[in-house]
């Protein structure tokens, strides 16, 4: 079953795990900017790459449907605000913000990434996020989560927050999943699928 | 949609580095440390190895610490007013630890007297004490 385009989907797991293209195969053909940190050619694949905030705007302009956004060079942290405040202004397009443990800290959301947490299902906005360091997240991000995906993680301290927040049952097989299994948790509960 | 796209792109046009009228700063450049500055390692433990080796080898007064300062820093004024520079650093260092350590060597290495020269004049006989009768 594929996920609401607009909720708020977060993916967990060890590097190398799968998390980026369990991400990328739910979007789909989805609208979707992609916050692209580590400039991974995954990411760019079949995207209108863009490095400034005019290419950004060309490629909207363009109706580009899949956006590998890598402002991140030019504009450093703010990259990551901008974007979000064009998605937020316009509309329409999901975001996927990969390594969101590395633009954003537990306690502190910016402001355009807040709004689209909290309201931009309203604007047809849906949230794709990964993480290495379930524990790093901002907490805001996982108490909005409508879906959580793990693959396995062996991290006692982000083993933990796993079970207690998305996998209070199953939780204890996060360091055993087989690779291309995962846990996943949404509103029909949790359950083990074996994702690739 | 089309006028949020316009506000969007006439923001990122004004955030453009092309937009900014302010001319770039020039670069700074930092100024190379003076290379005669370099001589200043060499020149004073220079002194010092010279005056030992006066002192040492043809036994005059050895100098006084201010007099040896004093020649030090005019021959630094001398070398910086004829631009003389050692280029490499290492070499300047290199220069001054053999400078120092000859001064430090010099004053306890026993150097022969030069010979006296020779007397042109005929020994005097030295006639014996004369004996009691």
């Amino acid at each position: 079953m594929q996920p609401d385009k607009a909720s708020v989907n977060l993916y967990f797991g060890m590097s190398g795990t799968g998390k980026t293209c369990a991400a990328l195969a739910d979007i789909a053909i989805a609208p979707a900017i992609l916050f692209d940190i580590n400039q991974q050619a995954r990411l760019a694949r079949n995207a209108a790459v863009c490095c400034t905030p005019l290419e950004l705007i060309a490629a909207l302009e363009k109706k580009s449907r899949r956006i590998c956004w890598r402002g991140f060079e030019m504009m450093g942290a703010a990259a990551f605000e901008y974007a979000n405040m064009v998605a937020w202004r316009l509309g329409g397009y999901s975001v996927f913000w990969d390594e969101v443990d590395m633009m954003m800290a537990p306690a502190h959301v910016p402001v355009y990434a807040y709004r689209i947490i909290n309201a931009g299902r309203h604007r047809g906005i849906g949230i794709y996020a990964t993480a290495r360091r379930p524990a790093a997240m901002s907490r805001h991000l996982t108490a909005a989560s409508t879906r959580a995906l793990s693959f396995r993680v062996i991290g006692v301290t982000d083993g933990d927050y796993l079970r207690r927040q998305f996998f209070p049952d199953l939780g204890r097989d996060l360091p055993q999943l087989q690779p291309g299994h995962a846990l996943i948790s949404d509103a029909q509960g949790e359950r083990l699928k074996k994702i690739f | 949609m089309g006028s949020v796209l316009d506000e969007l792109k006439q923001e990122a046009v004004a955030m453009s580095p092309a937009a900014d009228p302010k001319p770039a700063k020039p670069a700074q450049t930092v100024e190379a440390p003076d290379p005669a500055l370099s001589l200043v390692p060499v020149i004073t433990p220079a002194v010092g190895l010279v005056a030992s080796v006066i002192t040492t080898r043809y036994q005059v007064a050895i100098l006084e610490a201010q007099e040896k300062a004093a020649l030090a820093a005019a021959l630094c004024r001398l070398a910086d007013a004829y631009k003389l520079r050692i280029q490499d650093e290492k070499v300047a260092a290199w220069l001054g630890l053999a400078a120092t350590a000859g001064a430090i060597i010099m004053p306890r290495v026993k150097v022969p007297a030069p010979a006296a020269p020779a007397d042109p004049t005929p020994a005097a006989r030295v006639e014996p004490p004369p004996v009691a009768a």
